[in-house]
Formats: structure tokens, C-alpha cells, sequence
């Protein structure tokens, strides 16, 4: 309900629809009873209870890993592992569309930031190739950008970071769950997840709490739990949350129907709103995110309105979030959509667009 | 390939020489479950007072 009115969820990045599984808020409520509400401690000192030790184990077996470590959101995760691995004298290369979380582990490390334009693998060689003989590279990179729900050549761009001697980290933080044969994300997908030498995830969308994390084969990975700021210093997950992550990561192991009933609300989503006349963000649908261009934002903002009047929530995204100055209407699908629901919102995206004159 | 985990190698082996001297890891403790809110069960199950929290009421 929003607004008093029954509403179709289409904007919350709830992907595999993990946040109403009986299973994963029974999970939840076992760990409230038998170990109270929260840690009140840094992981380092009182806040490693049981149930962060599991989702850590959990985490390892989904992506087949060597090391995981959780962190209190996704936006520590990234701020964390980029500030501290990459330091003064470093060289971070990273994409322009790069998510906020990124950026300012960039900032906060102090290492030299050098971005190239979106997506584009030659633009990403130039930059590496103009980086001092000898000094420590790291490339970052996401699975999917979240503004136009587009994916990353990860393939090319991992051989070329590899190459030119760089380490590489992924944001799968859109992927995760979906993407892939196991879910494991684009880089999976595109058979390259055994090069990548830092994985980012976030347990705020298909595993359907809060919360962020790590995944590496290094052998000196460890080491972060002692020298990563954000996880030193702040309290641990309470340890319902880690509980409800835990049960949702195995049950996303065997989660192949799921992924697959989403990719086809994804396909027909996207098929439907291009037949209508709507201007998408991709030519094809390459995630869960279709993104709907707007003309100006006043006419995007006159939609998202006539959506929601119909009864259908999206998230309206505008400058500076969105690359080129665009304004979005962000549609992200769950796989507890019916295909019954997938046409009913494009008939509610038809009537908005007539009404405000989109279409 | 450079790596960027090279600048802790001194804390990486003066941590390895503590743990080799037999002492528990005094940063990798964990609760395993609770019997009231100011005790607890940490690895080995031995049950005890469980002073440093921020649970102060
Ligand atoms: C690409 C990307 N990375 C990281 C995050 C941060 O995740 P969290 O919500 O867990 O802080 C987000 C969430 O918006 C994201 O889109």
C-alpha cells in the first residue's frame, strides 16, 4: 500500500523477492530469541557472534572462495576494501558511471584516481598504459551500472587490466543472486570470476536485508579484518540480520527457476515498454534494471506521478546520479512478479505516457 | 603484477609470530551463543563474565 492505495512494487533492487521468504524471517527471528538485538561491538573485539562466522562460510561456498568478510553495508564494503588496498602512491583506474560508494573509497584511500569514459575497454588501456613502471594499479568496476541497467565487457576489461598488471575489483552489488549460472554475477557469467581479485557485494538487494561484503582468493586477504577502517571501527550486524542473510545466500544457491522466471519479466518488460514507444537505457535487456529515458525532468517527474497514481511505484532518478545529465524512471524487477503483474504494468506505463504525453 | 597487499607484510608477519607463540587471537573471538545478556559462551564453550560490551543499562 502507498498513499492508500494497493501498489505494484517495481523500484527496490529486491531482485529474488528474498525479503518475505518464510524461511529466511524465521531465521531471523531464531537469531532475535538466542542472541538479542544487537552486538553492540566491532567485529574485531565482542561483535563476532556465530552467525557472522556462518554468512561468512555461506558467502564462500556461493562463490566458490577462498575468503569473505562481511560488512556492516555495501557502502562500507567498497569504501573499505578500495581505501585500504589502494593507498597513497597507487594508481585506482577506474569507470566515470562508478556507483558513490566507490568514489569515495577512492577519496578516502588517497591513492591517484584516474576514470575513463564508460564502458569503453580502449580508453581504460590508454590510461593504465600512462601509469608509472612499477607503481600498485587497481581497476574497479561494476557487473551492472544500476542508472541504465547496462553490463560490463568484464571479460576484455579484466584481460586488459591482467595484462597491464593490475589487480581488478567488481561491485556485483546488482547481479549478485541473478546473473549467472549460480548467481554469482557478470563475472561468472562471462567466465572471468577466477580472475577477479576482489568481489563487492550487498546483501540490500537480492538477499533482501542490509549489509555488505567481500569475497577474494588472496592468500594474504585476512590481513583486512585488521587494517580495513569501516570494518574496525563500527559496530558489527545484528545478529538477526546476519541470520536472514545467511539463510537467504544458501537458498539463492539453488535458485535457478527463480532466475530464470525473472529474466523473462525482464524480457517482457522490456519488449513491452519498447513496443509502446518508451525510449530505453539498453538495446537489450542485460539485467533486472530497465530504464525508461524521460524527456525533461519535469515530464519525468509528471510520470513517475501518473504511475504511482495508477498504482505503480518506480524510482525516478535524475542528475547527478544519472550519466549525461538524463532523467530516469528506473524499473527493477523482482522474481515474485507474476506475468500476469508484468503486463499489467505495461499497460500502466501506456496510460501514464498518453496522459502526460510521452508517447 | 604489483601487489597491493605488499605494504602489510610487516603487520601480516608480526601477527603470524604472535599466533605461533601459541597465544589465542585476541581480534577473531567469537560469541557462540548466550545464556543470559552479560555472559556468554565464546570459542571453546567456556562460559564467562562478559565485561567489555557497550551494554551498559
Ligand atoms: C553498485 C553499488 N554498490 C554498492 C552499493 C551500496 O550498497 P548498500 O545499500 O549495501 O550500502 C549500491 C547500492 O546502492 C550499489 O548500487
Amino acid at each position: 500500500m502507498c498513499n492508500g492505495r494497493e501498489t505494484i512494487l517495481l523500484g527496490t533492487y529486491n531482485y529474488m523477492g528474498m525479503t518475505f521468504d518464510p524461511d529466511v524471517i524465521e531465521a531471523g527471528k531464531q537469531a532475535l530469541d538466542d542472541f538479542g538485538s544487537g552486538t553492540t561491538g566491532s567485529r574485531v573485539l565482542n561483535g563476532t557472534y556465530a552467525g557472522h562466522r556462518a554468512v561468512e562460510e555461506a558467502l564462500k561456498e556461493f562463490y566458490a572462495m577462498d575468503h569473505a568478510m562481511v560488512f556492516s553495508t555495501g557502502y562500507q564494503a567498497n569504501l573499505g576494501i578500495i581505501s585500504t588496498i589502494a593507498g597513497k602512491g597507487d594508481y585506482i583506474v577506474l569507470d566515470i558511471d562508478s556507483h558513490a560508494s566507490i568514489w569515495d573509497g577512492c577519496k578516502m584511500g588517497d591513492a591517484e584516481v584516474v576514470p575513463f569514459k564508460h564502458n569503453d575497454i580502449v580508453a581504460m588501456e590508454k590510461r593504465l598504459k600512462r601509469i608509472p613502471e612499477g607503481a600498485g594499479k587497481l581497476v574497479v568496476l561494476e557487473g551492472v551500472y544500476s542508472m541504465l541497467g547496462d553490463i560490463a565487457p568484464l571479460k576484455e576489461m579484466i584481460r586488459v587490466a591482467k595484462e597491464n598488471g593490475a589487480m581488478v575489483l567488481v561491485d556485483e552489488a546488482h547481479s549478485m543472486g541473478f546473473i549467472g549460472p549460480n548467481g554469482r554475477g557478470v563475472a561468472e557469467d562471462q567466465g572471468v570470476l577466477d580472475d577477479v581479485d576482489f568481489v563487492i557485494g550487498t546483501f540490500s538487494k537480492s538477499v533482501g536485508t542490509v549489509g555488505g561484503f567481500c569475497v577474494s582468493n588472496h592468500p594474504k586477504f585476512e590481513i583486512m579484518r585488521l587494517v580495513c577502517r569501516p570494518h574496525v571501527f563500527t559496530a558489527s550486524l545484528p545478529p538477526s540480520v546476519v541470520a536472514t542473510a545467511c539463510t537467504s545466500i544458501r537458498k539463492l544457491m539453488h535458485a535457478g527457476n527463480k532466475r530464470a522466471h525473472l529474466w523473462e519479466n525482464s524480457k517482457t518488460l522490456h519488449k513491452g515498454l519498447r513496443d509502446k514507444g518508451f525510449q530505453l537505457g539498453t538495446e537489450e535487456p542485460q539485467s533486472a534494471i530497465i530504464a525508461v529515458i524521460m524527456p525533461d525532468l519535469e515530464r519525468g517527474a509528471a510520470m513517475w506521478e501518473a504511475l504511482l497514481h495508477e498504482g505503480l511505484y518506480v524510482n525516478l532518478a535524475r542528475p547527478p546520479a544519472t550519466p549525461a545529465g538524463m532523467t530516469l524512471l528506473r524499473c527493477s524487477l523482482c522474481a515474485e512478479h507474476s506475468a500476469e503483474q508484468v503486463q499489467t504494468i505495461i499497460g500502466m506505463f501506456e496510460r501514464a505516457g498518453k496522459t502526460v504525453g510521452i508517447i | 603484477m604489483t601487489d597491493l597487499f605488499s605494504k602489510f607484510d610487516p603487520l601480516i608477519e608480526m601477527r603470524a609470530n604472535l599466533l605461533a607463540s601459541g597465544v589465542e587471537d585476541p581480534f577473531s573471538l567469537v560469541m557462540e551463543r548466550f545464556s543470559r545478556p552479560r555472559s556468554r559462551c565464546a570459542t571453546g564453550a567456556r562460559r564467562s563474565c562478559w565485561a567489555p560490551t557497550t551494554t551498559w543499562g
